[in-house]
């Protein structure tokens, strides 16, 4: 779950998890780059990056993980962590902040990831039409931007199911090529 | 941050931002950062009759115990658990399933206070994300952690087998699928 700060990643988790939402850590050197790097070397400073992670059961042996992405774009190397070996991604927007979802887009482009677009509806009013910010964020057409409530399971059971469903597609259409 | 038996006092300076830590000159590391579900006490272990006795766990000579936790700091010591190593023979993705084995329920094999709580903890299946979450250790140290305790047999780390390259195979989007609906 990707977007700005705010706009309600850790929401969006916490309404299909069926674990309160956790919160890990990775601790960078602020020079490393895509890893967590404290190869006792003198006089590094760390941060800490957190990401909420929530956990949904869909059979007895498969488990779907559902991470918040760090909202800080100097984070982003640790988002190549995440995006190896995850299915997609859902870059949530708020309408009225619509350029914070511009680098999540930017990366998952590059990184070739699989995404959709959900357009939280606060209060349940849509303040822009679903075309308006397809064209805003210039995304192509074949990105599902879609409408959702964070806050709402069964509005969330909905996305993620857009979200696989476009992996798939775009999964075939590059084995076809 | 009065923490003088564990850093020199100007290992701090300009440390006023927060979450930012000088490494330099760390001692011996909790085990678990702050609120941390920490199972067991260091080095005591239980005996024939139910009583503990103090046991050296098989590590290097250590400090003294370490301080009750504060909230600077405490994300940087456990990296001396690791002996500074960053990395694990397992390239474990965060989601990576981990399960205590046969031995590791075994209180006489896991003898480090922070193999034995990832043991106590896996005792229902986690993500090495869980753990970490759980154990309020960072990723990494938690990665290697786990690396540690498979290669000794403590834990199984669960691969999902439906993973070509870095992407999901399709018969894997399928069963997700499928799942999801099924909500």
């Amino acid at each position: 779950m990707a977007g700005g700060f705010g706009v309600g990643k850790t929401t969006l988790v916490g309404s299909v998890s069926e674990i309160v939402p956790l919160t890990t850590e990775a601790v960078m050197t602020d020079a490393s780059i895509g890893h967590d790097d404290l190869s006792a070397t003198p006089n590094k400073t760390t941060t800490t990056v957190a990401m909420d992670f929530g956990r949904l059961s869909l059979d007895s042996d498969l488990i779907l993980y559902l991470f918040g992405t760090p909202g800080q774009h100097r984070f982003w190397f640790m988002w190549d962590d995440l995006v190896r070996g995850a299915i997609g991604a859902v870059v949530l927007v708020d309408t009225r902040r619509l350029a914070d979802a511009f680098a999540a887009i930017d990366f998952f482009d590059d990184r070739r990831l699989p995404y959709i677009v959900a357009i939280n509806r606060f209060e349940g009013v849509l303040h822009h039409r679903v075309n308006d910010v397809r064209e805003a964020l210039t995304i192509d057409q074949s990105v599902p931007v879609v409408t959702c409530d964070a806050r709402n399971r069964e509005s969330t059971k909905q996305i993620l199911i857009t979200l696989v469903e476009h992996a798939m597609r775009q999964q075939r259409a590059t084995v076809r090529v | 941050m009065a923490d003088g038996e564990f850093y020199e006092p100007a290992d701090h300076a300009g440390s006023d931002i927060p979450n930012r830590f000088d490494i330099s000159g760390y001692r011996s590391g909790l085990f678990g950062g702050p609120g941390a579900d920490l199972f067991g006490e260091p080095g005591l272990v239980a005996n024939d009759r139910g009583s503990t006795t103090w046991q050296r766990p098989a590590i290097p000579p250590q400090q003294a115990p370490p301080d009750p936790v504060t909230e600077t700091g405490s994300l940087v010591r456990p990296y001396t658990r690791t002996g500074g190593r960053t990395r694990s023979d397992y390239d474990l993705a965060i989601e990576a399933l981990v399960s205590t084995s046969d031995r590791g329920w075994d209180v006489e094999e896991a003898l480090l206070p922070e193999h034995r709580s990832i043991c106590d903890l896996c005792m229902d299946t986690r993500s090495v994300a869980e753990v970490a979450a759980h154990l309020r250790l960072p990723l990494g140290v938690v990665r290697v952690l786990i690396g540690d305790m498979a290669g000794m047999g403590l834990v199984v780390i669960h691969s999902s087998g439906m993973v070509v390259g870095d992407r999901p195979s399709m018969d894997f989007l399928e069963r997700v699928l499928s799942g999801l609906r099924r909500l």
